[in-house]
């Protein structure tokens, strides 16, 4: 009760204070919509005629105009592909909350199609933050491989780099993969992959923005040491059904948006993917899915009420026996006849969510929050097998082979959250923006390694959270100083300083600078060393012990070559003077087990990203060095070593060239240098006792003392695709049967260089005659391939 | 402008092509060390069994050397090692040799080639020596027998559980179930040191006759329980072993055998 009557307190003083502010100039706000869909645009600029006064639509579409005096105004609004909009406005003896500005979606020459939208200063804070980069889903499409997939396509962006070969997850600036955080409408999700084809669980369709913040973010995001994905999605069109349908042979997608009543949307949106070839060869059931349901109510011009509920499951279950069986009977052999060779993965998540925004004056904006969200995964890989020798075959060879190896990962996760923020615009150069809030956590994980009980635990911590950021903004300068509080299961609490600012030089020269120190509670257990190639992080919550930490230091400079054309340069140094890391090589349990250490990462990144005539896209090199160090544990002895994922040069281009209005040519390039691994030295013969027969049993592994001791070759792609506009044939007769505005062809051709040979991990020779003293590097590129989809748009 | 592009994909395409004729398995590309850790040296799968009811004591030990990744092929069998066995309690020795005794085992290992009887609590030591390895040392101590709780044993449809009571001799059990003239699938646990071991087995409805539980030491248990020997390449795997100057385990085994009623 104390705690409503201090929040109630907050809103008065904050109210009065308003009032105090406003005796002499006035506010605008409101909300930017699309005028078709009634959805929210982000990045709108609205300025006023008379006197430049200028602001930015937030992640919400969202806007709060300050310092204007009594009198009339033309207020001008823009927003890249729409057309512009002028009102007139009033301003008597108070401030003015607008009804939705709705903006007309402009004629587009696609000649004039760019997939980047360049937006420095647009985005208000993408004027201050360092590091960050935004995805529209037509970027996304955009790139060839990418398969409509917000992970994968952020791979092709600077400082994010893929892990294991066939593993969705990503590594940020030399972070760990549990150090980035995944957010669906401020939903924080766990595990947010499909197992299958590698690929995240958001179905672009659904897709309104993405914000990827990769360092040096502000106070308003936290509990992760390394990135922030910020997806929001749409609420759904409030005039009239559109929709989207995708079938294939092998997934279908739909996407529907509809009005549900007066003001208020509805958004449904679909995806089902089914593995034929497997199903049929290793008669294996595979399939995933994943939906989408939104309702957005508008309650007048200052509420919003917005509920949404996602949810995903992977299922894939590769059981190799029946095939070995035949390879064994096609070759006559009979040592697959014990052949047990199973990978069972099984994960679902769900999250729903109720949002409400409310506009309490012209300057002051609220946003409350509840979520619930949970994520299951259930992962095993097996194999077994014994050759027993028959001395006609071995003469003196009596121990029989036998390999048994398994692994049985369960991680059970629910989040419940309730969070609330107030942005509260000061004046025209000075926004306050705070929030709170408390997350109550159940955590259950265990594993089985060898069919043995390696340690299982249940926990229940919660999470206490508060931050307040207050940006000041001159003519030339922008500085943003913040801080994070947070009490982890009541342990006290633990402060984050964080500042940003920028200065803006002649010449479209901007330089931006960011430090900030960052904690995190719920750390991912590394798991790829005794998995085939780890696809989910097991989190585990960290128990009466330092919170991990990194510390960042950002200096980046941005300069406008044309109106279309930006580059921007930006170098970073993390300190982590506390990660922790499981060593998989001892281990049993899981607090014994956990090891301590400090770790560092540093690099430069260059991003030029535009249009120039028919051409859009972005190119960026970056160089990256990072490093990890477990001074008191047997993890390489103790010995400082090069971070896993960590690759020093990678070259990544994606360009969408328009050939005409209906035919376009985009293509994607990855160059990405050698990382260091862990290249087997030494082959030893692993035993196995039975104590029933007295006998042994063994097989030959591979083993290396030394971590990360090998550099590999570098890897490199290129893909295309043709994009083609039906106006004739099946396909646009298809389209008009059911009234569909649109139809696409796509072709896409991956790999195109296969020629060079893209080494995935090395094999040792041994016993492979001719190749004995070298290793056999294993590819996933070895020959092209070509694929087609068909899109309808109505 | 469409032209100049398909030159630059035709000369990416070339300009990847590193050696023509080796494409296919793309030999060429190795991978660059920058420290090659092997290192030459025995592998042994030592255990000292508690055993010796029939005619012969049941230790043994396997005596290999390990093999460098790549390289010329090679066997991992070497000469003879003379390996020697000592009590610790007594100071005596004894040496172990290469035998099968005329096929009494089906496996040729170095056995001990008298009376052996080790008891639980005691403290044995190896060495075997060979002159193109280092000396490798390590020590075990044998483990008790498993003790069951008696007032543990619940039966169910599906489940049988017990307890064994904890024993700082004991790291890690193997439990076999007879269920009438079924083959007894093995059951491995981590063993408790400071409270009972709860033990839960599936018996699917089958009436289980008698169990039998082997203990382990802390060098087998080790071995068994924290090595890493997942499927996978070119991830951090450490050498396994337990021993001094070398690889493999040396360990020790007792075993009981409980009637359920």
């Amino acid at each position: 009760m104390t705690r409503i009557l201090k929040y109630i307190l907050l809103g008065l003083t904050l109210l009065f204070l308003e009032k105090v502010l406003s005796a002499q100039v006035y506010s605008i706000s409101g909300y930017v919509t699309d005028a078709e869909t009634r959805e929210t645009l982000i990045g709108a600029t609205l300025q006023l005629k008379e006197n430049n006064r200028a602001a930015v639509t937030d992640k919400f579409g969202f806007f709060s105009l300050t310092g204007i005096k009594k009198g009339n105004y033309i207020l001008i609004v823009n927003h890249l592909g729409y057309q512009t909009k002028e009102l007139k406005i009033a301003i008597e003896n108070k401030g003015i909350i607008l009804k939705e500005i709705n903006l007309i979606p402009a004629q587009v020459n696609l000649d004039e199609v760019s997939i980047v939208a360049v937006k420095t200063d647009k985005v208000a804070d993408k004027s201050i933050e360092t590091s960050h980069i935004e995805l529209t889903p037509q970027m996304i499409r955009s790139i060839p491989t990418a398969g409509n997939d917000v992970f994968a396509a952020a791979k092709y962006l600077p400082g994010i780099d893929r892990t294991e070969p066939f593993s969705p997850l990503y590594t940020v600036r030399g972070g760990d993969p549990g150090e980035n955080g995944v957010m669906l409408d401020g939903v924080m999700i766990y595990n947010p992959y499909h197992s299958s084809i590698g690929s995240g669980i958001f179905n672009t369709m659904i897709i309104k923005n993405v914000d990827l913040l990769v360092g040096g973010f502000g106070a308003e995001y936290g509990g992760r040491n390394s990135s922030f994905m910020y997806i929001s999605s749409k609420d759904g069109n409030s005039n009239e059904l559109h929709g989207e349908i995708e079938p294939s042979t092998f997934h279908s997608k739909l996407f529907l948006e509809f009005p549900a009543g007066k003001n208020a949307s509805m958004m449904v949106a679909a995806r089902y993917f089914y593995d034929l070839p497997f199903n049929f060869i290793f008669q294996s059931e595979n399939y995933f899915y994943d939906y989408n349901v939104s309702y957005t109510n508008r309650l007048g011009d200052r509420h919003r009420i917005t509920l949404k509920y996602f949810e995903s499951k992977d299922l894939t279950g590769y059981n190799f026996n029946t095939f070995y069986k035949y390879v064994g009977n096609s070759i006559n052999t009979n040592l697959y006849d014990d052949f047990i060779l199973e990978q069972r993965n099984n994960w679902k998540n769900r999250s729903a969510t109720a949002i409400h925004k409310f506009v309490l004056s012209p300057r002051i904006f609220i946003r409350n929050q509840l979520y619930y969200s949970h994520h299951r995964s259930n992962n095993y890989s097996g194999l077994d097998f014994t050759i027993k020798y028959t001395e006609k075959d071995h003469p003196g060879d009596t121990i029989p082979l036998r390999l048994f190896t398994s692994t049985l990962l369960n991680s059970e996760i629910s989040d419940a959250c309730v969070k609330s923020s107030i942005t509260f615009k000061i004046s025209n150069s000075n926004e306050l923006h705070a929030g709170i809030e408390y997350n109550e956590y159940n955590f259950h994980n265990s594993i089985r390694m060898n069919d043995v009980n390696s340690g299982s635990f249940n926990r229940n911590p919660s999470l206490l959270a508060a931050f307040i950021e207050d940006k000041f903004t001159t003519k030339y300068f922008t500085i943003r100083p913040g801080i994070r509080i947070t009490n982890y299961e009541n342990q006290g609490w633990l402060y984050e300083p964080r500042v940003n600012a920028s200065l803006s030089l002649p010449k479209g020269l901007k330089i931006k600078a960011a430090y900030g120190e960052y904690l995190q509670y719920i750390i991912s257990m590394n798991t790829n060393e005794i998995e085939m190639s780890q696809i989910v992080d097991y989190y585990y919550p960290l128990w009466q012990l330092n919170p991990s930490k990194s510390v960042h230091y950002i200096l980046g400079v941005e300069k406008k070559l044309t109106p279309s054309l930006i580059v921007s340069v930006d170098g970073y140094y993390k300190e982590m003077p506390v990660v922790y890391a499981f060593d998989m090589n001892n281990y049993f349990g899981f607090t014994n087990n956990l090891q301590k250490g400090i770790g560092d990462a540093y690099g430069i990144e260059v991003l030029v990203e535009g249009k120039h005539n028919k051409i859009s896209g972005w190119l960026s090199y970056s160089f990256a060095k990072s490093s990890r160090q477990y001074p008191n544990s047997q993890i390489n002895d103790g010995e400082k070593f090069s971070f896993d994922y960590n690759r020093p040069h990678t070259l990544k281009a994606v360009t969408n060239y328009q050939l005409t209005s209906n035919f376009s040519l985009s293509g994607s390039f990855t160059y990405l240098s050698g990382t260091k691994r862990s290249i087997e030295t030494t082959t030893q013969n692993y035993f196995y006792y039975d104590p029933i027969t007295n006998e042994t049993m063994s097989f030959p592994l591979w083993t290396t003392n030394d971590k990360n001791s090998a550099k590999m070759p570098p890897l490199v792609n290129l893909d295309l695709a043709i994009k083609k506009k039906l106006l004739r044939g099946f396909g646009k007769q298809l389209a008009d049967l059911i009234h569909a505005d649109e139809s696409y062809a796509t072709i896409t051709i991956r790999n195109l260089l296969f020629f060079y040979r893209n080494v995935e991990m090395y094999f040792p020779g041994t016993g492979i005659q001719g190749y004995e003293d070298k290793y056999i590097p294993i590819g996933s590129n070895y020959i092209p391939s070509v694929g087609a989809s068909y899109t309808l748009k109505f | 402008m469409r032209n100049t592009f398909l030159f630059l994909v035709i000369l990416l395409m070339l300009s990847a092509c590193k050696e023509i004729g080796e494409f296919y398995l793309g030999i060429p590309l190795q991978p660059k060390f920058e420290e090659n850790s092997f290192t030459p040296g025995l592998n042994i799968f030592g255990i000292l069994n508690t055993d010796s009811t029939g005619s012969f004591n049941n230790s043994f030990i396997v005596i290999e050397k390990v093999l460098p990744a790549v390289g010329k092929i090679d066997s991992f069998n070497v000469d003879t090692v003379l390996v020697t066995i000592e009590n610790n309690n007594s100071n005596s020795e004894q040496l172990f040799l290469l035998t099968n005794f005329d096929e009494t085992f089906s496996q040729v290992n170095y056995r001990p080639v008298e009376y052996f009887a080790p008891k639980p609590g005691e403290i044995y030591s190896i060495s075997c020596v060979h002159s193109d390895f280092p000396t490798l040392r390590a020590t075990t101590i044998i483990p008790a027998k498993a003790v069951l709780e008696t007032t543990s044993i619940i039966k169910q449809n599906n489940f049988l559980s017990f307890e064994i009571k904890p024993d700082t001799s004991i790291y890690m059990m193997d439990v076999y179930c007879y269920i009438d003239t079924l083959k007894p699938s093995p059951y491995r646990f981590a063993a408790e040191t400071e409270q009972n071991t709860l033990i839960e087995i599936p018996v699917n409805g089958n009436k289980v006759d008698s169990v039998v539980v082997y203990s382990y030491d802390y060098n087998m248990a080790k071995y068994y329980l924290t090595s890493n020997t997942s499927l996978n390449f070119n991830k951090y795997r450490n050498s396994y072993s337990t021993v001094e100057n070398g690889y493999g385990v040396f360990g020790s085994i007792n075993k009981n055998c409980f009637k359920i009623k």
